[in-house]
């Protein structure tokens, strides 16, 4: 007998008539498909990259990848980790874990920066992280990476793309830092450093997209300064917003907001610590005046058959 | 006919040990989509969607807006499509306009994105064509972009097609745009003395680029034609024409969207972009910049 591809939903590739079935989440390794299931259309997101911390304005830090399709069952995962805090200022952040299933991969969110060497670029449609100040030196954020279906990469900067790119830092009398481009993934803002004492200094947003990206952080490099210092926004995700970042004071205040993630809010900044990037790979917040940054949001894998 | 997400599978309906009775045999509904599906919304302008309960997936086919006139044509905006997960709401992108904010803005729905195309300055985003001289963008799914044109040639095939090169000699034709999924704006002519200056059309596709501008000569200027679009449903739409004069007009007409005509240029006036993401027309000399036509989404389930 014959059949007709035409009319045979069997040869098309549309995940039709499909439940989800399983959640993984952050850790996990095992997965169990029934008996009789060959493959199984999987969503997989990857982990957000985690803030910078300079003793000015780290960076914010890039959403985790978005990636989705069909594959062959397997009895093994991996499901990326939101990137780790770091504190004390000049040090860069943490690039998210990736999450893997079968053919389909996601790729994590860069970190955000707060030294002269830049972090690695996005991978795998994970954006961009943020650029810093630090040492009173303006730092360009990151590229994205190419995403899981061949979209580019985005260019560092404001730059929208799949994955968007990480904003620019910026140290002038009056900074004015770049967001983070906009994309599937946000990228995240650049940190913010005003010269001129009594000029007020915030951070670049995040940049908003499904999920978003984290806010760069801000500071007051003059003389006896009196400028509020305020944190950029964590992105809003298309579900949850992003957190906003600390302010209402000059240096003591003014880390990052966490990104909004695909299953949770991203968390305020608080202090000198970037919030926390929402669950679902939202980007960190950036730290500012050496304090400590906020984490990506884990990963998370999504099964339908 | 039925809805053919109500049925209710008794397994799992597409994979490679598909059972013959979990599936029900679908008419096609539409020049875009998959078999069985529907089109159930046409959005216009960002902000809510709402997506019935139930429904795990949905297929989208959007374009990014259309890229602002310059003097050279705009390029059309990127195209888009396939499976995301429902999200309640959504970007549409803007058409360029003059200037620097010459760029289409981008279109996303859940995790479908596509790109702006490009004003006379700037290459195509995302799938979007070129701006008359400039490349397209590499579209969501890698497909090649359309180079940089060399002055006079015609713009570069791609799924972001590149603009066409603006021309340098007298009496000579610009470079039509590129033609691909989404076309390249036509190239400019702003050469100077007595004689004749052509504009580039604008290049073919789903979305079309607008035509380029001639300026600055003694003689006869005409603007370049927009370039056809092509909808979802298989009408063809049609591009703006340009107008012609002696030492005035010279202005291009406004590339088709993936759901509009291009307009026509009037005057020194380039024509705007058809709705679905049509580049802009590139103006004549001293006149007004067109708009690049917005963006649009499509909602199949």
């Amino acid at each position: 007998m014959s059949a007709n591809i035409n009319t045979n939903s069997s040869f098309s590739d549309v995940p039709l008539g499909l439940k989800l079935q399983q959640t993984k989440n952050a850790g996990d390794t095992s997965v169990t498909i029934p008996a009789g299931i060959k493959r199984v259309y999987a969503v997989c997101i990857a982990g957000g990259g985690s803030g910078g911390s300079s003793a000015q304005a780290g960076g914010g830090g890039g959403a985790g990848g978005f990636s989705a399709g069909w594959t062959y069952a397997t009895n093994t995962c991996t499901v990326g980790s939101g990137g780790a805090t770091v504190t004390g200022g000049a040090s860069n952040g943490n690039p998210g874990g990736n999450t893997v299933y079968g053919m389909i991969i996601a790729g994590g969110g860069a970190a955000g920066r707060g030294t002269s060497t830049a972090p690695a670029a996005g991978i795998m449609g994970g954006a961009g992280g943020g650029g810093s100040v630090d040492t009173a030196t303006t730092r360009a954020g990151v590229a994205s990476g190419i995403s899981y279906t061949g979209a580019p990469s985005a260019a560092a900067g404001t730059n929208v793309g799949y994955g968007g790119g990480g904003g620019t830092g910026n140290s002038a009398a009056t900074a004015a830092p770049g967001a983070g481009g906009a994309g599937v993934s946000g990228g995240g803002g650049g940190g913010a450093n005003s010269t001129t004492a009594g000029n007020a200094a915030t951070g670049g947003a995040g940049g908003q997209g499904l999920i978003g990206g984290g806010g760069g952080s801000a500071f007051n490099s003059g003389t006896s300064p009196t400028g509020i210092t305020t944190g950029g926004a964590g992105g809003a995700g298309d579900k949850f917003a992003g957190g906003t970042g600390s302010g209402s004071g000059t240096n003591t205040v003014g880390a990052g907001g966490g990104g909004g993630g695909f299953i949770a809010a991203g968390s305020n900044a608080s202090g000198n610590t970037g919030g926390t990037g929402g669950n679902g790979g939202g980007g960190g917040g950036g730290a500012n005046n050496s304090g400590t940054s906020g984490a990506g949001g884990n990963g998370v894998l999504y099964l339908y058959y | 006919m039925s809805n053919p997400l109500s049925k209710k599978p008794t397994g799992q309906v597409s994979g490679w040990d598909n059972s013959s009775s979990n599936y029900t045999d679908l008419a096609q509904t539409s020049f875009g989509a998959p078999y069985g599906l529907q089109l159930r919304q046409t959005i216009l302008s960002s902000g809510a969607v709402t997506i019935p309960a139930g429904i795990p997936f949905v297929y989208v086919i959007m374009t990014g807006g259309g890229g602002g006139g310059s003097n050279s044509g705009g390029g059309g905006g990127g195209v888009s499509w396939g499976w995301t997960v429902p999200q309640s709401s959504c970007i549409i992108g803007a058409g360029g306009v003059s200037g620097s904010a010459g760029l289409g803005g981008y279109t996303r729905y859940g995790y479908i994105i596509a790109g702006g195309g490009g004003q006379g300055s700037s290459g195509g985003v995302l799938g979007g064509g070129g701006g008359g001289g400039n490349s397209g963008g590499v579209n969501y799914y890698g497909i090649p972009n359309g180079a940089t044109p060399a002055a006079n040639a015609n713009g570069n095939i791609g799924a972001g097609a590149g603009g066409g090169g603006s021309n340098t000699t007298l009496n000579g034709t610009a470079g039509n745009g590129g033609s691909g999924i989404s076309g390249g704006g036509g190239g400019a002519s702003p050469v100077s003395g007595t004689g004749t200056s052509t504009g580039g059309n604008g290049g073919l596709g789903l979305v079309g680029g607008g035509g380029g501008g001639a300026y600055t000569n003694t003689g006869t200027r005409t603007g370049g034609t927009g370039g056809n679009g092509l909808g979802i449903d298989g009408t063809v739409y049609t591009g703006g024409t340009g107008t012609t004069g002696t030492s005035t007009n010279g202005a291009g007409g406004g590339g088709a969207g993936i759901a509009g005509n291009g307009s026509n240029a009037s005057g020194t006036t380039s024509g705007n972009g058809g709705l679905g993401g049509g580049g802009a027309g590139g103006l004549g000399g001293g006149g007004t910049d067109g708009t690049g036509g917005a963006g649009i989404l499509y909602i199949y389930y």
